[in-house]
């Protein structure tokens, strides 16, 4: 009866441990990963000249965070706020910055420039795809 | 019997917080469904009448889902994540899974109390 117990017991403490240290260790990662995400920016540097918009974007990325670029979607956005795609670039790799130069004409050399970087981002064993709009 | 219904009701924990963590959770869910499937078996194995793990995993659950309402209460400091988890768990899918959860529970004791000696 006593061992019968006991064997009950230590089931009961193994399940309870595994339940908390589960619950706890998932919590810290989310806490952690969260944390790690909102230090992910993207750095956007283009200005005109000549008639040529030039510049780079570069990644921004926290230690600990493992960031694989997927694309880089470019965009320059008229006065009726629509966007007028003008560059697109698929990267697949671990190249966190790229070089930026193109030609555009006189009248849209005011407007304003936007797009975003599609990403894998992977912090442990923690994986997810995700959209850094500038 | 008292240790029945506190290992039981920790299986179900388990289960349910693997629902919330999702992929934040070190433990992989299949480990964890499969473990508690098989506390749930030498539950009905242990039992002696099949009605009493019945009414063991059933009020187990219950604890197990009231501990947790009141976990994630705690947990959450603001309103809102609160109302995004509580939104969470009435998603279709959730429900279903819980409902998964608690039938195979079932099932696993059923299949205890049938191979037992």
């Amino acid at each position: 009866m006593k061992s019968h117990l006991s064997k009950s017991f230590i089931t009961l403490l193994i399940v309870f441990s595994l339940l908390c240290a589960n619950f706890v260790a998932g919590i810290l990662f989310n806490v952690s990963y969260t944390k790690k995400v909102n230090q992910l920016t993207v750095n956007v540097n283009i200005a005109v000249d000549d008639g040529i918009y030039e510049g780079e974007i570069n990644l921004l990325v926290p230690e600990g965070l493992k960031v694989f670029v997927m694309e880089y979607q470019l965009g320059i956005i008229d006065e009726k706020g629509d966007m007028v795609q003008v560059f697109s670039q698929s990267v697949n790799s671990e190249t966190r910055r790229l070089k930026v130069s193109f030609p555009v004409r006189k009248h849209m050399q005011n407007w304003k420039i936007s797009g975003f970087v599609n990403v894998k981002v992977k912090h442990w064993w923690i994986e997810k795809f995700m959209t850094l709009r500038f | 019997m008292v240790i029945n219904f506190l290992i039981s009701s920790f299986a179900f924990l388990f289960n349910l917080s693997e629902l919330i963590l999702g992929p934040f959770s070190p433990f992989p869910t299949l480990a964890v469904w499969v473990g508690s499937l098989v506390i749930f078996f030498i539950i009905g194995f242990r039992t002696e009448s099949f009605a009493k793990s019945l009414v063991t995993l059933t009020i187990s659950f219950l604890i197990a889902s009231v501990c947790f309402y009141l976990m994630i209460k705690a947990l959450s400091s603001g309103e809102e994540i609160f109302s995004r988890l509580m939104e969470l768990f009435s998603l279709k899918a959730i429900a279903l899974s819980i409902f998964f959860v608690l039938s195979s529970s079932y099932i696993a004791s059923f299949f205890g109390y049938i191979f037992r000696r």
